[in-house]
């Protein structure tokens, strides 16, 4: 087996033994198409979920003049391709706008996501 | 519509033209992510942050950074510059009844590496606009 892999088996294997702490969340990702200059529209493209494990470290409001919350996130980054700002995340129904990557090896990903109101 | 949809309207219809997107010049206005810009692309913004002549009117700039390859000197940045040129220096736009865009000026700035992407050279060309409305 390759390190690769090793590290991707351990990788689930930490997961599991988070149990309840490591939740199945849904990974929303976006394929963009592109600006239309004509109609002054933005083209997301069609949407693809995918079923994650993932672990929320930090949960705060992040502001005084309006109303966001911002989760610290971890998650394996194997099947969820590319991240954009245009691709989300559903936590127990609720939606979250993925925002800036703080890291990402190419095996987890630790990002910031964000919902208004 | 309102002054500063208006304007957008006039701004964008420049790049939404078959001459322009012939150019082969991605470009991306602002707040779009772009996800296949390759090492060459622009990205507009409408600055509109002067007064008018009347309540109608607005004036200010539009800058369009031109991003294009790490140390290959400045020469293609100066040419998609020039080529801006062409579509906006002394052009009036005007995609709505009672009122149009004039643009003036253009100026050039090349600023160095772009801070995000080590690879990308930056540039920065700005052109001044008037845009006016008639009650």
């Amino acid at each position: 087996m390759g390190y690769a892999k090793i590290i991707d088996a351990n990788l689930n294997l930490a997961f599991n033994q988070l149990k309840d702490l490591a939740k199945n969340v849904t990974f929303r990702k976006k394929a963009p198409i592109g600006f239309d200059f004509g109609s002054a529209e933005m083209d997301e493209g069609q949407a693809a979920d995918t079923i994650i494990k993932a672990v929320v470290i930090d949960n705060k409001k992040t502001s005084e003049k309006h109303n966001p919350t911002k989760k610290e996130i971890l998650f394996k980054s194997r099947g969820v391709g590319d991240i954009t700002m245009y691709d989300s995340i559903i936590i127990d129904n609720e939606t979250w706008k993925i925002g800036p990557i703080i890291s990402n090896n190419g095996y987890i990903v630790f990002a910031e996501i964000f919902k208004e109101g | 519509m309102g002054k500063y949809e208006n304007l957008q309207k006039d701004v964008f219809s420049v790049f939404a033209d078959d001459a322009w997107v012939a150019e082969g010049i991605k470009t991306y206005p602002a707040n779009v992510q772009a996800t296949d810009t390759g090492d060459e692309f622009v990205r507009v913004s409408i600055i509109p942050s002067g007064f008018g002549i009347n309540l109608k009117s607005v004036s200010g700039v539009v800058i369009i950074d031109i991003f294009i390859s790490a140390g290959k000197g400045p020469n293609r940045a100066s040419l998609i510059a020039d080529k801006l040129d062409l579509y906006l220096v002394g052009k009036s736009l005007s995609t709505q009844a009672d009122a149009v865009t004039q643009f003036r000026h253009s100026v050039m700035a090349y600023d160095g590496l772009d801070t995000d992407n080590k690879t990308l050279f930056r540039s920065t060309y700005t052109i001044q606009f008037s845009y006016f409305g008639v009650f």
